[in-house]
């Protein structure tokens, strides 16, 4: 038995389903997305591998965790001396979130408004320019940028799960959490200090430790990514500010930032999302969250 | 844990066919990069034991296949992923916005069309028509007969044309308000 011919290579099959299969050339990664991915990875796994290098008494495999970790992110082309001069981890870990929130959705920032990092523009080249689905115009899907966007809203029609999916909190507004967050800040609370009294547990400071504190804040901030990916903007704010409770000079401080300003913007409070926005490109000009930052800054 | 060296072949050899099964698979846009990276780890606690029993697409197929449904579970009450693009109306001053709306409208449609299929059948119809395989390496790659292969493509197109059909006749409705037939 043979299977029928491929409806991209049959002319005979009907002209709008060859249209939207010829779309899935939207679903390749963008420019700058491996190299992204990579250097997430790269740190889960060096962190992973401190730890056990650590508690086996070994460097070896940690130092080859990152000595990979560095050769990539030179190829990358950013912050290679960041990485080769102290704060390894530190270095490396924020690359790769910058990285990694950088391509999660941020494929349509033009790669014009970020002048500084390379990579950022790297990572952000909008795949449109290169694979623009040539197609539907014709089929009435799509004529001017009006009628593209209108029927959007009834395609899940489409779709029956989709319609139960409808969006929960796209009109909450938790820029009263977002005040709450800027106002009560209580920098004295000592969280995680309980860790240093079990007697197997690594002494503070020491490099398993760190790792492990890490790991933990790493975990807190995806949490959080995830709950705004979700839409859930209160639940994203909630998170943060744990975060920022359990680890107030935390290393991933600036991941933290860049997350509650998304937030802020999506949820409705975009004047504070500007303060915030431009106070952090002030704080920190070469961060890599700073070029995507600046479209929350209002003129 | 193996070597870094081979893990990273496998990962620059892959990545670009390992994102796209995620995509194909139904995981969103917005959250394919924290996907794939999910895929590589567990590629990196396993790549010992692998040891070449199979090819390594395959291998790596399943791996996404599983993330890809686990993810499914997770954000079942999450909005589309149209929605979630985090910033796409704070940014688009500094976009085509046309062009990129789109680039975006073309792949939700495919993407609602896909999820409208069972996994099973939306694994079989992208692996053939999207990915250009033959029957025996869908065979091979899902473990399941060619039987399998060849009704799941033939319900799999038939489900995919007839929603197709119904989206523009609702569209055409839409824009011309005129009667579409059904």
């Amino acid at each position: 038995m043979t299977l029928p011919r491929r409806w991209l290579d049959d002319d005979g099959a009907s002209s709008a389903v060859r249209d939207v299969l010829r779309s899935d050339r939207s679903m390749d990664p963008p420019d700058g997305a491996e190299d992204a991915v990579w250097l997430g990875l790269a740190a889960k796994i060096a962190a992973g591998a401190a730890v056990t290098a650590a508690s086996v008494g070994t460097a070896k495999t940690a130092a080859a965790a990152t000595t990979t970790v560095a050769t990539s992110t030179a190829a990358t082309g950013t912050t290679a001396t960041a990485v080769a001069s102290g704060g390894l981890l530190k270095s490396i870990l924020i690359g790769a979130f910058g990285g990694v929130i950088a391509v999660t959705g941020y494929t349509a920032i033009a790669p014009s408004s970020a002048p500084e990092p390379a990579r950022a523009a790297a990572v952000v080249a909008p795949p449109a320019v290169k694979d623009l689905p040539v197609s539907p115009g014709s089929k009435g899907v799509s004529r001017s940028g009006d009628e593209v966007l209108a029927p959007r809203k009834d395609e899940p029609s489409v779709v029956p799960p989709s319609a139960a999916d409808a969006p929960p909190s796209s009109g909450a507004p938790p820029s009263s959490t977002a005040a709450s967050t800027s106002s009560a800040a209580p920098i004295d609370a000592p969280p995680a200090s309980t860790d240093a009294s079990g007697a197997a547990a690594p002494a503070p400071g020491s490099p398993e430790e760190r790792a492990s504190r890490l790991r933990e804040e790493s975990d807190m901030l995806n949490q959080a990514r995830a709950a705004l990916r979700g839409g859930d903007t209160a639940g994203t704010m909630r998170l943060l500010e744990q975060a920022r409770q359990k680890f107030p000079g935390g290393v991933l401080g600036q991941e933290r930032e860049a997350l509650a300003i998304e937030a802020l913007a999506k949820s409705g409070a975009r004047a504070e999302a500007s303060s915030r926005a431009a106070a952090f490109i002030q704080a920190h000009p070469n961060s890599p969250h700073a070029a995507r930052l600046q479209v929350f800054v209002q003129k | 844990m193996p070597e870094l060296d081979a893990f990273e072949a496998v990962y620059r050899e892959h990545f670009r066919f390992v994102w796209r099964s995620l995509r194909r698979l139904g995981v969103p846009e917005s959250d394919v990069a924290d996907a794939a990276q999910d895929v590589f780890m567990v590629v990196h606690r396993r790549l010992d034991e692998f040891e070449g029993r199979s090819k390594v697409t395959t291998w790596l197929y399943g791996i996404c296949f599983n993330v890809a449904r686990d993810r499914k579970k997770l954000a079942h009450n999450r909005r589309r992923s149209d929605d979630d693009a985090p910033i796409d109306d704070a940014a688009d001053e500094r976009v085509d916005i046309a062009a990129e709306a789109e680039r975006r409208q073309g792949m939700h449609l495919l993407e609602s069309l896909l999820d409208a299929l069972s996994e099973e059948q939306r694994a079989v119809f992208t692996l053939y028509e999207l990915d250009g395989l033959g029957g025996e390496a869908i065979a091979e790659m899902l473990e399941i007969p060619i039987g399998t292969v060849h009704s799941r493509l033939r319900l799999a197109r038939e489900a995919f044309e007839r929603n197709l059909k119904r989206f523009h006749a609702r569209d055409r409705f839409r824009l011309a308000s005129a009667g579409g037939e059904t």
